[in-house]
């Protein structure tokens, strides 16, 4: 076989204070191909490919391009390499444009700011891909989607030869994912390699020409287009697990016929609510949820699902209509009241709105029950052993993997904070529990894990709303999926209704 | 008018003083280390300028010295916030203390006390001929060279912020530091430099209070203006340009102060050495909403 490996790490070895985050890891990508790097959360994806572009050095092990050995100690090195790469974060300065962006770092002229010349040179790189946006807008005004054009751009303008991608599909949306699917076939065509970071199986199968799976730090195999299968994929991702899954790789979950209580435990009667920015805001919606019961809400990003979410913990935000829980108007009630009425939460953005980045697993498993009767000593101090508890509990009963309940939650990775989070809405008796996006950006082994907790909470008469942008998912776990646009009610589908191009139609509006 | 021309003429002198110390501070701001240090700086770099410029007969040997003693408060500052990664107000507020008790120990050691106070040699002036005689302008244009310094120095901050690709990078480190490492820049390196650079300008400030203005040291000589530079570069939104307005706007009132005190005998002096402060504040206030700030200042970077 002719060697034409573009990139070859050698075993590499990384070690993040005790956690051996990469063992003895060799991996190589060939010339001129869309190489798919898969693993559960805290795989070790990230950090490889952070060591090939400068950002962490590795521990042991030696990184070959084109054949011969380098040393790459920061990104100034490996961009000289032709090296580029689009982190999960946005890297961009948001108060600069697009030009300003892209120009950053470049070597040659330091003391000049040629911003016309190098206009012309983004746009032409622009044209050959396809790609159009605005570059005279800060890009702190961008959607996602856009932001990451910039960064592919960024990356080829330095003379990138090899583009790593990491999990650039998490803030996208289905068209733009194909758009970006062309556009990195479109710069393979120009001999540009692409390594493509996701946990996504249905992406690798879409996107990759071959793939290499790690496994906690470890590669599991290296194989091609032809090898890959979904159940093949799972099973090197996971090893010893055995999950069944459906036609677009999710997990799958047993929905048994459950209980549904006489009266419903939430009623929403007529409500409004502003929006903010360019969101309409809510109009005139009304719908029930009962206990024994999932019901999902189902709406394109930005269409009315935030206000949703926010209005049910903080009625204030009401301008009209009314939220019953268990018959009684929580109109005037504080969050914390709601809370205190058997309301639970788990919000869209679990690093901002979920957690105290800060604070101990325990410090958040106490949040918003930090008033309850059974953490009060003498009404004014923390029942710190009865804290304790309930965070044990929680690490056991939703197998947080974590040494200790004292350890600072932001040491977690995104499956384990939002298994905290969800176990936090079950410390206390819970009635209806509201969860917005309970599962992006988690791996289909966590995501089963959440879908069954969520399942359990119905089955065992609680009521569900869940609302969630993925509508693959809503399907295999809701009972009922009401759809919003514009911050209007589109309709309610009962389970045997569902039809994927019948709702998505709605969520678009059409 | 030799009223106007002599007001014209000290707030120019004092512009200086608040100028090249608050573009100080922008310029570690920019990288994202906020310079609380600078009444340290000024007062550290007051004294041991006054005294070089004393013991050696020389003015530039005394602003020499008072932009090294800034240049090793900036490394110090540097040093110990990138290693440590200590808390940039923590360790502003005890290098303020530091530069004040060091400034008066080495004028006791070195001068002791005297009846009559040390003179330190004068900075020469610039003289343009026939504009020096005209009223009013002849109060703009006849100032020592330190002012024109000032005026090179605001120009130059300027055409570097926003006229090179350098000083994108370096606007780029104080709004999004991880931004600048992963196109390949050296963020520590540039945080060095411009904590070290910003620094020796506060210290050319220092030199410049009892060498050019009052002539000779004295306690507390800087009197709060190191704070007050803080306020211009938060003020200024950080831009060099606007920090040369902030400047002239202070040292204005400063210098209306000063005069007011002069003619009116039945208020206490406090009250007007409070004026520049009380207008700090309010100023602040008015301009509130047109103030920016670059997202990383006075916070640590590590890549991991």
């Amino acid at each position: 076989m002719k060697n034409k490996s573009l990139v070859e790490l050698k075993n590499v070895r990384k070690v993040f204070g005790k956690v051996i985050a990469l063992d003895n890891v060799t991996f190589t990508a060939e010339k001129g191909e869309i190489h798919g790097l898969l693993g559960e959360n805290g795989a070790g994806k990230s950090t490889l490919m952070n060591i090939l572009y400068g950002l962490y050095s590795p521990d042991k092990g030696e990184i070959y391009i084109d054949g011969k050995k380098v040393k790459i100690n920061s990104p100034f090195d490996s961009i000289k390499l032709g090296i580029g790469m689009v982190h999960q974060i946005s890297t961009l300065v948001p108060e600069f444009n697009a030009v300003e962006n892209i120009i950053l770092g470049t070597p040659e002229d330091k003391f000049k700011l040629p911003i016309k010349e190098e206009r012309e040179k983004i746009k032409k790189i622009m044209k050959e891909l396809g790609l159009i946006f605005s570059l005279d807008v800060k890009t702190k005004e961008l959607p996602a989607g856009v932001k990451q054009k910039i960064e592919i751009i960024r990356a080829l303008h330095k003379g990138a030869k090899l583009l790593i991608l990491d999990e650039p599909t998490t803030s996208l949306v289905e068209s733009e994912f194909r758009q970006l699917l062309k556009s990195l076939r479109a710069l393979v065509k120009k001999g540009v390699t692409v390594i493509f970071i996701t946990h996504k199986i249905k992406e690798i199968m879409e996107a990759c020409d071959s793939v290499t799976v790690l496994r906690r730090g470890k590669v599991q195999d290296t194989i091609n287009k032809e090898q890959m299968s979904k159940e093949k994929l799972v099973k090197l991702m996971f090893m010893e697990k055995d999950i069944k899954v459906t036609e677009s790789a999710l997990p799958k979950v047993e929905l048994p016929p459950a209980k549904k209580s006489k009266k419903p435990v939430c009623v929403v009667k007529n409500i409004e609510v502003k929006g903010k920015e360019k969101s309409k805001g809510l109009k005139n919606i009304s719908f029930e949820v009962y206990g024994g019961e999932i019901l999902g809400v189902a709406s394109v990003s930005g269409n009315g699902e935030k206000e949703l979410a926010s209005v049910m913990i903080n009625p204030f935000l009401l301008s009209n209509g009314d939220i019953l829980v268990n018959g009684e108007s929580i109109k005037h009630l504080s969050t914390l009241s709601v809370f205190n009425k058997g309301v639970a939460y788990t919000p869209e953005d679990r690093i901002k709105e979920g957690i105290l980045n800060e604070g101990s697993i325990k410090e958040n498993v106490l949040l918003g029950h930090h008033t309850e009767k059974r953490f009060f000593k003498k009404n004014l101090f923390i029942n710190w052993d009865e804290a304790t508890k309930a965070a044990k509990k929680t690490i056991k009963d939703y197998n947080v993997a974590t040494p200790s309940e004292e350890l600072a939650i932001r040491r977690l990775s995104g499956g384990n904070i939002q298994k905290v989070i969800m176990g936090r809405a079950f410390v206390s008796p819970t009635d209806l529990l509201i969860t917005h996006n309970p599962t992006s950006g988690l791996d289909v082994l966590t995501v089963e894990f959440i879908f069954n907790k969520l399942v359990e909470t119905r089955n065992n008469g609680g009521a569900v709303l869940c609302i969630n942008e993925d509508l693959d998912e809503l399907m295999i776990i809701s009972d009922r999926i009401a759809v919003l646009h514009n911050g209007e009610l589109k309709g309610i589908f009962q389970r045997s209704e569902f039809d994927k191009y019948k709702i998505g139609l709605l969520m678009i509006g059409g | 008018m030799t009223f106007i021309t002599s007001f014209i003429s000290q707030t120019m002198v004092y512009a200086t003083v608040y100028t090249l110390t608050s573009l100080g501070i922008i310029l570690g701001g920019r990288t994202g280390i906020f310079n609380v240090s600078a009444e340290g700086i000024l007062l550290a770099s007051a004294s041991t300028g006054f005294l070089t410029a004393y013991l050696t007969g020389s003015w530039l040997m005394g602003f020499i010295a008072g932009a090294l003693i800034g240049t090793v408060f900036g490394f110090i500052l540097a040093f110990v916030h990138e290693t440590f990664k200590i808390n940039q107000f923590i360790l502003g507020i005890i290098l303020v203390i530091f530069g004040s008790g060091l400034s008066d120990l080495l004028y006791k050691i070195i001068i002791g006390v005297r009846l009559s106070a040390p003179q330190a040699p004068s900075v020469p002036s610039v003289i343009i001929p026939f504009f020096s005689k005209i009223p009013v302008i002849s109060g703009i244009l006849n100032q020592d060279v330190v002012v024109y310094f000032m005026y090179f120095a605001v120009l130059v901050a300027y055409w570097f912020y926003y006229k090179t690709k350098v000083g994108l990078e370096t606007r780029a480190i104080g709004e999004n530091p991880k931004a600048a490492d992963v196109v390949g820049v050296n963020v520590k390196r540039r945080r060095y430099l411009a904590t070290i650079i910003g620094s020796a300008l506060i210290g050319v400030a220092g030199a410049y209070l009892p060498i050019a203005i009052t002539g000779t040291y004295s306690p507390d000589i800087s009197a709060g203006r190191g704070f007050m530079a803080i306020g211009i570069a938060i003020f200024a939104s950080w831009k060099p340009q606007r920090a040369i307005l902030g400047g002239f706007l202070f040292a204005g009132i400063e210098v209306i102060a000063f005069q007011l005190k002069l003619i009116s005998a039945n208020i206490p002096y406090q009250f007007f050495l409070m004026l520049p402060f009380i207008s700090v504040l309010i100023i602040m206030m008015i301009f509130k909403k047109h103030i920016e700030f670059p997202a990383s200042v006075g916070k640590p970077y590590s890549r991991e």
